[in-house]
């Protein structure tokens, strides 16, 4: 790879990281259209076992939307040790990076909000589209998601589901 | 430096952050032996006090594949705030980073596992090898050792034994 090539690599990998934060920002407010809207692809699928499937930006704007304001209406995403890999071409890329989670969760059927410990990784897809890169595919695996107030952790979502 | 080599340096970097993370997630996956083996020199070191030691790449690989299943049958290994520093020569480097850790602790006695809050830092060395970072040493300093379920933070380990 030529100097220009090289430094771009780490540019874009730069620049997904700072994908990753704003990702975490948006959610952590209240999952705001406006700061969700720029994330993605017209195109892009969100996926966690447990939680939901949403397809298309329009569609993600719209489901993400309750997620974080009805079912979890306050949240910290914290998001750490990204693993960037960027294709030859520059243009498309995937990602690797770990979720720690506070979150009040709305119980099934309503009522007060439980504090919830919430880990695992997001697997994603980025491409590049007029300069800028934005998730195409986002896969949350959830390997923890507890009350806080539990003497143990349990996770109710397979494969680590003891029940 | 020139900006080859300025460039070579940021390179490195990122390239052994992404090591780090890597080796996080073989852990997570039970230590999972083809995962972790690429992370490790063959002469590699992996040392933390109340947990354990072993010498070797093979060692480690096995070491850490039983102590992901047999002890910690179940974890989530965050790494934050990497310092990275390469050596003038670019083979070597050294690295500290941070560990927040949720492990199912298995217990002596038979009981249930116990979940287990585990924090700390690693103070690693890496070698560059055929293009590829790998760790050489892994020094674990665990600085919060505590059942989720105590009322208070114990860490029987020194120097931070109460």
């Amino acid at each position: 790879m030529s100097i220009e090539e090289r430094l771009q690599r780490l540019e874009d990998i730069e620049a997904i990281n700072q994908l990753i934060a704003r990702y975490a920002q948006a959610v952590d407010l209240n999952g705001d259209p406006a700061l969700v809207a720029p994330l993605f692809t017209e195109d892009a699928v969100w996926h966690c076992d447990g939680i939901g499937h949403w397809e298309t930006r329009a569609g993600i704007i719209r489901d993400i939307r309750p997620n974080c304001t009805t079912f979890m209406p306050w949240a910290m995403h914290y998001m750490t040790q990204p693993v960037v890999e960027v294709a030859a071409d520059g243009l498309r890329a995937t990602s690797n990076h770990y979720l720690w989670e506070l979150a009040k969760v709305t119980p099934e059927g309503g009522g007060p909000t439980q504090d919830t410990w919430v880990g695992g990784w997001y697997d994603s897809q980025l491409r590049k589209e007029g300069g800028a890169w934005k998730f195409a595919r986002i896969d949350l695996t959830l390997k923890l998601f507890s009350p806080a107030d539990g003497r143990a952790w349990e996770t109710r979502i397979a494969p680590w589901s003891s029940d | 430096m020139s900006v080859e080599q300025r460039l070579q340096r940021l390179e490195d970097i990122e390239a052994i952050k992404q090591l780090i993370a890597r080796y996080m997630t073989a852990a997570d996956k039970n230590g999972d032996p083809e995962l972790m083996a690429p992370c490790f020199t063959e002469d590699a070191v992996w040392n933390a006090e109340g947990i354990g030691r072993w010498e070797g790449r093979d060692n480690i690989v096995q070491g850490l594949h039983e102590t992901s299943t047999k002890v910690l049958s179940w974890a989530l290994h965050y790494a934050t705030q990497p310092i990275i520093e390469i050596a003038d020569d670019g083979r070597s480097a050294t690295g500290e980073y941070y560990l927040w850790e949720l492990a199912k602790a298995v217990q002596e006695d038979g009981s249930p596992d116990q979940d287990t809050w585990i924090g700390g830092w690693y103070e690693s060395k890496f070698r560059k090898e055929g293009g590829d970072w790998k760790f050489s040493h892994i020094e674990l300093i665990l600085k919060l050792l505590s059942p989720a379920s105590a009322a208070t933070w114990e860490t029987p380990i020194p120097p931070w034994k109460a």
